[in-house]
Parts: C-alpha cells; sequence; structure tokens
C-alpha cells in the first residue's frame, strides 16, 4: 500500500494453546477506507479485531495507527469505536446518555451543551433523535445497535472496529442497517474494520474483503475481483455459490468428469477462475 | 458467614442477567479505566442483584440465633435472649422492635419493585 495507508496490522500472531487464532496476519487498512474480514467462524477475524482495539493481547506482531505503535496501548487511550455483536448498551441508561458517555470520559472540558449538540446529531445521522429518552431495553435489536453505532462515532474515532454487528438481527433489518452503515461510513469517512462471516454482507459493503483461513490473510481485493478471480480454491468456495469440480484446464478447452468442454475464452492462469465462471 | 452463599447466589444471577462482560469492554473502547467500568458500569447494571442480596443478609442476619449463640458471640439476638434473663419486659420491646423493623422493610420491598414494574408498563 501507498502512503495513505493509515491502520497497519503486521504479522499479528495469537495462540489459545495449540489453536492459532492468528497465524503471521498483516493487513494494510487507507484512510477511510471500509475493509471487511470474511471467513469461517474460528479462522481468527473476530481476534485480530480485538487485538486492533486493545482487548487480546498478542503474542507477537505490531499495530501501527496513523504513523504511531499502538501495539501497548491500553485500549481505553486507543480512540477506537467498536460496535459489539449484540447487547453492549449500557442498560441503565437512555440512549442519549449512552452516546454521551464515550464524550463524559473524553473531554472533561467540553460543556455539556456542547456534548447535548454532538450526541443529538449522531442520533439524528442514524435516524433516532425520536428515541434520545429511550432506555435500550425499549428499542428493538436493530435500534440498539444503531445506537452502538452513533456511541462508537460520537468520540471521532479513529477506526470504527464493527464485530459482527448484524448478525443477532433479522434478514430484513440486517439488509437495511448495512446500507445505513455504509451510508454512515462514507458520509463521515472514518476507516473501519468490519468483521462478518457473512460474504453479502461483506462483498455488499467493503471497499476491500479480505478473506481469513486459520489465522491468516488468504486473500484480499475488492469484491468483484475477490468474486471474478478468487486466488485459492478455498476462498472460491467461500465466496459465492458455487460447486466445485475439478478438471484438467488446456488452453480453449477443459476436461471435467471425463468429458472435454469447450470454453467461450482462452483459459490461461490469470484468468483461470474467471474462465471456469464462463462455463456457467 | 452463614449469608455468604445467598448473597453470592443473589449477584451471580444479576451477572448472569447480562452481558457484563461485552459491557465493560464496550466502556473500555470508549475511554473508561478499570474503576470507572466498576463503578459506573457494573455497579449500577446489577444494582437490583445488590439491593436483594442486601435484604436477604438482613433477615438472615435478625433471625440468626443459634450459632451465634453456640460460638459465644454477642449478637443482637444473642443479646436479647441475655437481657431476657434479666429483664423480660425490655427484651420484649426489643423483639418487638427488631420484628417492626423487618416489617417495615418487607414493606419497603415491594414498593421497589412495584415502581420498576409501573416503569415497564410505561414502556410498553
Amino acid at each position: 500500500m501507498s502512503s495513505s495507508t493509515y491502520v497497519q496490522l503486521v504479522d499479528l500472531a495469537k495462540y489459545f494453546g495449540k489453536v492459532k487464532a492468528l497465524d503471521g496476519l498483516s493487513l494494510d487498512i487507507a484512510q477511510g477506507e471500509l475493509v471487511a474480514l470474511l471467513g469461517p467462524s474460528g479462522c481468527g477475524k473476530t481476534t485480530a479485531l480485538r487485538a486492533l482495539a486493545g482487548l487480546q493481547e498478542l503474542d507477537r506482531g505490531q499495530l501501527m495507527v496513523d504513523g504511531k505503535d499502538v501495539t501497548f496501548q491500553s485500549a481505553s487511550k486507543r480512540g477506537m469505536g467498536m460496535v459489539f455483536q449484540a447487547y453492549s448498551l449500557f442498560p441503565h441508561m437512555t440512549a442519549r446518555e449512552n452516546v454521551e458517555y464515550g464524550l463524559k470520559l473524553r473531554t472533561h472540558k467540553i460543556s455539556s451543551q456542547k456534548r447535548k449538540e454532538r450526541s443529538a446529531e449522531l442520533l439524528e445521522l442514524v435516524a433516532l433523535s425520536t428515541h434520545a429518552n429511550h432506555y435500550p431495553y425499549q428499542l428493538s435489536g436493530g435500534q440498539q445497535q444503531r445506537i452502538a453505532l452513533a456511541r462508537a462515532l460520537a468520540i471521532s474515532p479513529k477506526v470504527l472496529l464493527l464485530d459482527e454487528p448484524l448478525s443477532a438481527l433479522d434478514a430484513k433489518v440486517r439488509t437495511q442497517l448495512r446500507e445505513e452503515i455504509r451510508r454512515i461510513q462514507m458520509e463521515l469517512g472514518t476507516t473501519t474494520l468490519f468483521v462478518t462471516h457473512d460474504q453479502e454482507e461483506a462483498l455488499s459493503i467493503a471497499d476491500r474483503v479480505g478473506v481469513m483461513r486459520n489465522g491468516q490473510l488468504e486473500q484480499i481485493a475488492a469484491p468483484s475481483e475477490l468474486y471474478d478471480r478468487p486466488k485459492t480454491s478455498f476462498v472460491a468456495e467461500f465466496v459465492g455459490l458455487t460447486n466445485p469440480i475439478s478438471g484438467k484446464v488446456s488452453g480453449g478447452s477443459i476436461e471435467v468428469l471425463g468429458s472435454v468442454v469447450k470454453t467461450l475464452r482462452w483459459i490461461n492462469k490469470s484468468n483461470l477462475w474467471q474462465g471456469l465462471r464462463w462455463l456457467n | 458467614m452463614l449469608i455468604l452463599p445467598y448473597t453470592y447466589r443473589s449477584l451471580s444471577a444479576a451477572l448472569d442477567a447480562v452481558d457484563i462482560h461485552t459491557l465493560a469492554e464496550a466502556a473500555t473502547t470508549l475511554g473508561a479505566g478499570i474503576s470507572r467500568v466498576i463503578f459506573g458500569i457494573i455497579m449500577p447494571t446489577i444494582k437490583t442483584g445488590i439491593i436483594n442480596g442486601s435484604f436477604i443478609a438482613i433477615a438472615l442476619v435478625l433471625g440468626e440465633f443459634t450459632i451465634s449463640n453456640i460460638l459465644n458471640f454477642k449478637t443482637f439476638q444473642v443479646v436479647i435472649a441475655q437481657i431476657g434473663r434479666t429483664d423480660g419486659q425490655v427484651a420484649v420491646a426489643v423483639s418487638v422492635a427488631s420484628l417492626l423493623f423487618v416489617l417495615v422493610l418487607l414493606l419497603l420491598i415491594p414498593n421497589k419493585k412495584r415502581q420498576g414494574a409501573v416503569l415497564d408498563v410505561d414502556v410498553a
């Protein structure tokens, strides 16, 4: 990546006993970019996100944010905004108090008037101004997650970290909120790392999608490239709805299950996967 | 010591009812230190559990006589019994007073609960 690199994960490793949660993961994120980490459960994507948040100690590796080494900085000082899977709102505070919480801790000098303005602004952003005085248990799951997003964004975080924020919601709300997250992220230009196991989610809102496997990055690319040109069979199987069929490729034809099929275009190594999709 | 299991159960139930781990982590990422997490987030969240545990503790303490007496501790109840040997009237008076105290507590608890319930109804 070029000089626009904002967040850098360098050779991260974390072992839980024999399980390799992270095994030499390196990832660069540009300023204002939304990168999604995609992978099956247990592939280490959440561990990577938690490491960046400072909630997970690492066995090895370095974390750089905005040119500064934050590897050993405590989570409370890192200035990361994090949205969890579910139920992370403080139950004894109203939606507004939840959003204001980070501001209260961070900037003591800021007047309560300013704080109110900021929280109102964010509640507006997530379209929940009318619910400012509701308590979390009075809100639906989708609304709770929107408040959680507003709370994370209130502190103007350096990086927004989303840990499967949609997986506890039902399908309709999920698609809706996912578009909303993307809209807000674009609007604010917040650098974002989004962890999910749902490929549709990742492919639809991310600038780049990284597919993880066994604590390593298998491939990272723009959604369309990842879909059309997966580098490995793991990526190919994980992304899209594919039935893998092994065959032998030779130029303009492919031998599959004992019969030779002509392809629409000449296939070589560089367009192999794309070529196979042309078969459909 | 006797009341520890009861208060522990009550507190642990309160802690299990919410995902306290995630709440603590959320507060941490927002910039809260460990003491703020404990007193600002965890304590208010399990407030009901703490209050319930305390009431159980008070009720048990006021009723406990046997073991204190055997072990020769001078608790409230033991003292009442001792006074009772010399001056019956005072002992009866103090006993009635402690009963009244428990009665007041008894009236307080449902009140607290009912307030919460009314709040819930408002919600719906």
